[in-house]
């Protein structure tokens, strides 16, 4: 904790102890140099054996939150429709009928969906991560004269709840005001709404708030103009919060099905998600739909288990949130 | 909402009053030109569709022909809704529930994590991988392992252990609990990954000094991580409070809002108002009003937080 | 000063941009105004719902073959299929932003609905004009008409409300699986025989969210000779017959135990549960069996449909099914055009032997049933000799529906501001099955009233 950064942040109490790193100082530092228990605890038999306990209990019991349900679906995508509902523990010992999962890839086109998923999760990422990051700027840095007006606008929008705008919305992505062009069946329709998020502004500009000011207050002094503050200055420095607004967006539009459900009315831009919300209504047995259920989970679990060391070291990149 | 920093701003020195060019030299093109995203995209996609919304309140409307103006007709009608009481309710009782329950979880977690010194990965992924399963798909799985008979999948194996048969969803007193654990499953292992994060980068130091202090490993927990993780926390905090306000798809897909409207929430209603009945003039006045009130709550956790802060 | 000119600036110019962008609310209704003015030999181009998804291949190319020969009969009309269907969560939206196709297929529930909330263009005189309007049977019309008389969609996939049962289950607990009941009081007796000798089974199985609820006491209170609203539509009307209803299902539950432990039922549930041999006895029209037979595998031969079960006498019963809507936004030549469509897709095969036989193989050949008792969406004796047509192409056992298909009960229209009704009715079911003790004349009483409420702010 810089005690520079303390004195010169005003930041209402409850930011006051977020603190970006200064660079150079947390580069070099070891995420797992030690947690609350010392190495000194963890010689002691009192915490050997809480921490054996706590650890089975935890193993058993994520293993099962975790795994159990992707395990069930693996088993229930091979089972006859009948077993699976008529008796869906008893699944277990029924016959395998491997042709389900041809079915369902070939049917459902879960490849081409879970590419429109990618290509939508990233365009609703940059679109966030851009409008979120210069507006935060914007209120946190440069505050102009009337950005209390601006906070005000976009802090107002964030408990409306979805599905006053939802009509109004959709109209407006038809034929887009001023512009007069339609963004129906394009992926532009998903990605731009999702930049209007109140919550990642808010969020962002807490955090600038808290960047030391004679950072910023150097970097100017050097002659920097205010966007290369931006890019060189508080970019860097807000790489965590950068990174958990990302997993935030990417999580949310994994699973928004609604929305991209109106606006990607074509079947071969949507999302795997509307692919699901779909399923019910088309003629796929049973049993089918819940193979397509299986793939759509276990792809993004392959994934995300090849790639989580390099997808955990992103989102607590540079050292991590500091609260 | 937020205290402006009157001490940091960067003043440019007083400059000759010559409107335009004192304008540009303080950076008000630049402000500007950070503003125009934010303003685009939020006219557009959020305050436009928003105000039209809003209008829509005081309408007799069937999205088809011309509008009625009706006043404060459809705003006196969900008012009078004799279900609206229980509804708003169940919203406080769900927020509570998930509160008390749901939003600890991923801090025990993410803290338990934190400690190990091997095999971290594999919980970390463990408590990941719900946040995989797509909504729809998760709640259909969730159907099954709700399912009251007693060959349904919780009670199959909490029949193992001479428990149950329980009825979940199907009992008003269970409802809204299963609806908890539901969203708290679905949740808990993304939000962990993000606390995680966070209490990677508490500074060792403190825990140090704390150790010095004579402070025991379950203080050291309270009084330092915890604290720490403060920010992370509110922001949590915010953004579970905004789920609950938009809280439809389960309710809506694992009960209707049964048993007798045990999990009627007051996203539903408007949803019902709106998909259901057709009558978008009472779900946008139904939204008006919850916006005010949550409009009211803000400003009033506002001032509660702001007199308890040490400033 | 000038602080403040600025301030006020900024509002304003906000303000403004604000109301640009969310321009004119009202857009103009299509087709009221100049009704019935369609040119039959203007080109036009209509896109028309319900194509079948790359899944379900010979259904597809079916679908499509009929647009070319659509399009080859009517050379003025261009036809763009859609893989548009009916979603209650979008369809507002897409009704506002006059995206629906020109036509495609609803459920029958949301019909009154729509004509209620003026959600739909006046389809007579298009009708008319094609000559179709005295080809359907006028049993089904009632439904989808307003208090004048104007028709507003076309029903042609419809059924009553019946019951459906499991014949294995029958068997095994010693029914007659030839004899589904025909009163309640059967009802009740056999579903309690199905508990006593099929252990893990459901007698009878009720729905009770999402509107369902509501829907099927509006169809027990039919039964019973009842009613739900009166005449006028602007007051409830239930009496006896609704607390009968309650009365018996709150036997079955709490006496009997008879229905199991599942009391959320909604549609798709429900229908999943009976394919699975879970439940004995469901208030459901035939067209379960396609659902239950294909999606869901069940054993063709343990399917069976009786009448609905009535009190005493013979009161009547509510219909289901599929009924063709019309886009209020399109023009009155897309109308007309979509209204040749529909006449085309669905009634086209009760005048010509060849596409009946056609349509008939094409569907057995995707797997869909052919032949499911219904309502014949056209007069009975045009129905008869359709049906001798298809003969050889039917693949669903009729003789399993004798019980649905030997009875003539009379068809009582849905009660009015029907969705609402009926989510006003939902706890209500809810409640008896899920209290013992729940005080069934008092929920009547104020269900009523929230109803009267409703229909009050309706119009």
């Amino acid at each position: 904790m810089s005690a520079a950064g303390q004195t010169i942040v005003v930041a209402p109490a409850e930011f006051e102890a977020i603190e970006p790193d200064a660079p150079r100082k947390r580069r070099q530092r070891e995420t797992k140099e030690r947690g609350a228990i010392s190495a000194a605890d963890r010689r002691r038999p009192v915490v050997i054996v809480t921490m054996w306990i706590l650890q089975i209990v935890m193993f058993i019991g994520l293993l099962i939150a975790g795994l159990g349900p992707i395990v069930w679906s693996a088993r229930a995508s091979l089972s006859s429709s009948q077993d699976i509902i008529s008796d869906p523990m008893g699944i277990w010992k029924t016959p395998l009928h491997w042709g389900n999962l041809e079915q369902a890839w070939s049917g459902a086109q879960i490849g081409s969906s879970l590419g429109n998923t990618v290509i939508v999760a990233v365009g609703s990422t940059i679109a966030t991560l851009f409008v979120s990051a210069t507006a935060a700027y914007l209120l946190s840095v440069l505050r102009p004269r009337w950005s209390p007006l601006l906070s005000g606008a976009i802090l107002a929008t964030l408990f409306l709840p979805g599905v006053i705008s939802l009509v109004p919305l959709y109209l407006t992505i038809l034929k887009m005001p001023v512009l007069n062009i339609s963004l129906l069946n394009t992926f532009w329709g998903v990605w731009l709404p999702a930049g209007a998020s109140a919550f990642n502004v808010v969020v962002l500009k807490r955090f600038f708030d808290s960047i030391p000011r004679e950072l910023i207050e150097a970097a100017r002094i050097d002659g920097a103009s205010s966007i290369r503050v931006f890019t060189t200055v508080v970019i860097p420095l807000s790489r965590p919060i950068l990174g958990v607004v990302t997993l935030l967006t990417i999580i949310a539009s994994w699973k928004d099905y609604l929305w991209p459900m109106l606006v990607l009315a074509a079947p071969n831009l949507q999302p795997v998600s509307v692919t699901l919300a779909n399923l019910p209504n088309g003629a796929m047995p049973f049993a089918v739909q819940m193979a397509a259920v299986f793939l759509t989970i276990i792809i993004p679990v392959i994934l995300f288990v090849v790639f989580q060391k390099q997808f955990l070291r992103g989102v607590s990149s540079a050292g991590g949130l500091k609260g | 909402m937020s205290r402006t920093l009157e001490v940091n701003v960067p003043r440019v020195k007083p400059q000759r009053r010559r409107g335009v060019v004192r304008w540009y030299r303080s950076g008000g093109l630049t402000a500007v030109l950070f503003a125009i995203p934010v303003v685009l995209i939020f006219l557009y996609f959020s305050w436009g569709p928003v105000v039209r919304g809003v209008l829509m309140s005081v309408e007799k409307t069937n999205l088809v022909g011309p509008a009625l103006w009706v006043g404060l007709n459809n705003f006196s009608y969900v008012l009078s809704d004799p279900g609206l009481p229980q509804a708003a309710l169940n919203t406080a009782y769900y927020a509570l529930l998930g509160l008390v329950f749901g939003f600890p979880v991923p801090i025990l977690i993410a803290v338990f994590v934190n400690e190990l010194r091997r095999y971290g990965w594999m919980y970390n992924l463990l408590a990941y991988l719900p946040a995989v399963v797509p909504p729809v798909a998760g709640i259909l799985l969730w159907k099954f392992f709700y399912d009251p008979s007693s060959d349904g999948i919780f009670n199959s194996i909490l029949g193992w252990f001479g428990l149950g048969p329980y009825p979940w969803l199907n009992s008003e007193a269970m409802a809204m609990p299963s609806l908890v654990l539901y969203t708290t499953w679905a949740g808990a292992g993304a939000t962990a990954i993000i606390y995680l994060a966070a209490i990677g980068g508490i500074s060792p130091e403190l825990y140090e000094a704390a150790e010095i202090d004579g402070a025991g490993i379950w203080s050291r927990l309270w009084h330092v991580t915890i604290p720490q993780l403060r920010n992370v926390i509110f922001i949590m905090m915010l953004l579970q409070l905004i789920g609950t306000f938009q809280l439809f798809t389960e309710p809506f897909l694992f009960t209707g809002g049964g048993p007798n409207n045990a999990t009627q929430t007051i996203m539903l209603k408007i949803y019902n108002y709106a998909f259901v009945s057709g009558d978008y003039g009472a779900a946008t006045a139904l939204s008006v009003l919850l916006a005010l009130f949550l409009c009211v709550l803000s400003v009033a956790y506002h001032f509660v937080t702001k007199r308890w802060s040490p400033s | 000063m000038k602080k403040r000119a600025v301030k006020v600036a900024v509002l304003i110019a906000s303000v403004s941009t604000v109301a640009a962008l969310t321009g004119c609310t009202g857009a103009g209704a299509g087709g009221s105004a100049d009704q019935g003015k369609a040119d039959p030999k203007a080109k036009v181009t209509i896109t028309v719902g319900d194509e079948p998804t790359a899944d379900k291949k010979a259904d597809r190319a079916t679908f499509l073959q009929h647009v070319q020969d659509f399009e080859k009969l009517y050379p003025n009309i261009t036809v763009k299929p859609s893989t548009e269907y009916w979603q209650a969560q979008t369809f507002q939206a897409k009704l506002a932003g006059g995206t629906l196709p020109d036509t495609m297929n609803v459920s029958l529930t949301y019909s009154k609905q729509l004509i209620d909330n003026g959600q739909l263009p006046n389809m007579t005189p298009y009708l008319k004009q094609i000559g179709l309007l005295d080809d359907l049977n006028p049993l089904a019309l009632k439904n989808v008409q307003d208090s004048k008389g104007d028709v507003y969609t076309v029903p042609y996939g419809l059924f009553s409300v019946g019951i459906a049962y499991n014949r294995k289950i029958f068997q095994e607990a010693g029914l007659d699986p030839n004899k589904p009941p025909t009163t309640w009081k059967e009802v009740q007796q056999d579903a309690k025989i199905i508990h006593d000798k099929v252990p893990g089974v459901a007698g009878y199985a009720q729905l009770t969210t999402n509107n369902t609820g509501g829907w099927m006491l509006t169809t027990m209170t039919y039964s019973l000779g009842g009613t739900v609203t009166d005449k006028s539509g602007k007051k409830s009307d239930m009496g006896a017959p609704t607390r009968e209803a309650l009365q018996t299902l709150h036997d079955m539950r709490w006496v009997d135990d008879s229905m199991g432990s599942q009391f959320l039922y909604n549609q798709d549930d429900i229908r999943k549960a009976f394919s699975a041999g879970k439940i004995g006895m469901v208030l459901q029209a035939p067209d379960i069996y396609d659902q239950a037979v294909h999606l869901y595998g069940m054993n063709p031969a343990d399917f069976g449909e009786g009448a609905l079960p009535q009190g005493n006498g013979t009161n009547g019963t509510l219909t289901g099914g599929t009924i063709a809507m019309f886009n209020a936004k399109a023009t009155p030549n897309q109308l007309l055009a979509a209204a040749k469509w529909v006449k085309y897709m669905n009634f086209e095969q009760y005048f010509d032997k060849d596409l009946a036989v056609q349509n008939a193989k094409s569907s057995a050949a995707s797997n869909s049933a052919v032949g499911t008792p219904g309502l014949p969406p056209v007069k009975d004796s045009i129905y008869q000799r359709y049906l001798g047509w298809i003969k050889n192409e039917i693949n669903v056992p009729l003789d399993q529906f004798k019980g649905y298909t030997a009875s003539t009960l009379p068809l009582i229209p849905e009660p009015a501001d029907a969705q609402n009704t009926y989510a006003t009715l939902d706890p209500v079911v809810q409640k008896v099955l899920t209290d013992q003790n729940a005080d069934i004349k008092q929920l009547v009483t104020s269900a009523g009233q929230t109803i009267d409420r409703n229909l009050a702010q309706q119009r």
